[in-house]
């Protein structure tokens, strides 16, 4: 289903953390942690199923104090749904531009930062990060029946894979 | 090399239980030879922090099993068969490192991050890596110089973002990486941190050969962006792992480079550190 006109900040399903400058989201269905820059997480919040587009451009430029236009809202707008953030998909709508023209344009016009998203997925199980006692490939190969990890998921070099 | 996977049927008839940071674990067996040598193995893994329970028949919440076929090692996990190995070494120094991420996945009001830790003049330099990323090598050229030793395995953060010590020794590797030994901080000259102390310092960092050092300070949500995947409870525990990782990002400063050789490298290190503690004063 969508719903260009009025965007709606997800709320299920995540843990949000705001820290100095950014917040962080950490999606609990994709075990994926989002870092949204100030000016995304703004956008993020202004989506309430309130505001249009453009009323959450004239609410980013009330509080920003600089020109904001609705391609930078959809700027953010299209990462969001990238990364499943809203409760509805929205399809960006850059008028047939790519996102780099869009960035290249809004740069030029703008005096606030560019809406970013920054994400990775937490690691499947800790013993991706640990060592597994395995000092070579010779005692730890992925297929060798003397691996020390479970399911034989050594990676030879040390360290378990997930 | 067959791939097939040997599989042993046994009972259980011998155990024992122990706590660690309020993690209560079973380990059962049908051997007394192979209980002792696990006993060994999760002493070795939490030393002072192995509180072992008498009470047979005790509630855990995880079970390790351990049994033998006089070839084979075979290790289970709440009653699964997740390992086994021809090597007693190995499949004992595999029962260490999956004991320790238990605890360290479920321990009680802490969050565990995969880092090296070592105190300085009463804060705390933290330095997160995978392995082979030469942390042991760093934490112990610190170590050498006066910095008190934490952990060369996980930083356990309290619910303050204070880190405590995690009691075991350097696991140094040598011979190309390919053995390691274990050494005590007094066998490098050093000594143990004892107290919780606040961090000041996060280190993102590994060893590239010909490397200049050139840090790069990382806002708070980049730096525990960073900081994440060391971070061991990320899934069971996520939204007090990241009240924890909030407060830890507040109060130190998170930095990024690359460094060379680790010796001349953490004489620098500490002198930065101050550098910052000062400054940080001052602002």
């Amino acid at each position: 289903m969508k719903n260009p006109q009025f965007p709606i900040a997800r709320t299920s399903g995540i843990v949000i953390q705001e820290v100095p400058e950014e917040v962080l989201v950490y999606d609990l269905d994709t075990n994926k942690a989002h870092c949204l820059n100030q000016t995304a997480a703004l956008i993020w919040k202004a989506c309430d199923g309130k505001r249009s587009i453009s009323d959450i451009a004239k609410y980013v430029e009330s509080l920003a104090g600089s020109n904001v236009s609705d391609d930078f809202v959809w700027l953010a707008i299209d990462q969001l749904n990238e990364n499943n953030l809203l409760e509805q998909e929205i399809s960006a709508n850059f008028n047939g531009l790519s996102r780099r023209d869009v960035i290249k344009r809004i740069g030029l016009s703008t005096m606030i930062a560019v809406p970013v998203i920054a994400s990775l997925v937490a690691p499947q199980s800790a013993m991706a990060a640990t060592s597994c006692g395995c000092n070579n490939n010779l005692e730890c190969g992925p297929t060798t029946p003397n691996s020390q990890c479970p399911a034989n998921t050594c990676n030879g070099l040390g360290e378990c894979r997930p | 090399m067959s791939e097939e996977r040997l599989t042993i049927r046994c009972v259980f008839d011998r155990e024992f239980n122990f706590d660690s940071y309020g993690v209560r674990i079973k380990i059962e067996s049908d051997s007394q030879q192979l209980l002792d040598a696990a006993k060994e193995t999760v002493i070795a893994a939490f030393g002072e922090r192995t509180e072992l329970i008498e009470n047979k028949g005790c509630v855990a919440s995880h079970v390790f099993g351990v049994a033998s076929d006089g070839v084979n090692y075979f290790l289970f996990k709440d009653g699964e068969q997740v390992s086994f190995g021809k090597s007693d070494n190995l499949f004992f120094k595999f029962l260490n490192s999956s004991l320790r991420i238990v605890v360290a996945e479920h321990a009680d009001s802490k969050v565990f991050l995969h880092a090296g830790v070592v105190g300085w003049k009463g804060s705390a330099i933290v330095i997160p890596a995978s392995s082979f990323q030469g942390k042991s090598t760093l934490t112990a050229e610190l170590v050498k110089i006066g910095a008190e030793y934490y952990s060369d395995e996980y930083a356990v953060l309290d619910e303050n973002a204070l880190v405590h010590p995690f009691p075991r020794k350097l696991s140094m590797r040598y011979f190309g990486a390919t053995r390691r030994k274990e050494v005590s901080a007094e066998e490098l000259g050093g000594r143990y941190g004892l107290e919780p102390i606040p961090v000041r310092m996060v280190l993102l960092t590994g060893f590239q050969k010909g490397t200049v050092w050139d840090p790069r300070v990382l806002t708070p949500g980049v730096g525990i962006m960073e900081i994440i995947p060391h971070t061991i409870p990320m899934r069971q525990k996520t939204e007090f792992s990241l009240k924890v990782l909030d407060l830890l990002a507040r109060r130190a400063i998170i930095v990024k480079s690359a460094r060379g050789d680790a010796k001349k490298f953490a004489k620098f290190l500490l002198a930065f550190f101050d550098n910052h503690i000062k400054l940080d004063k001052m602002t």
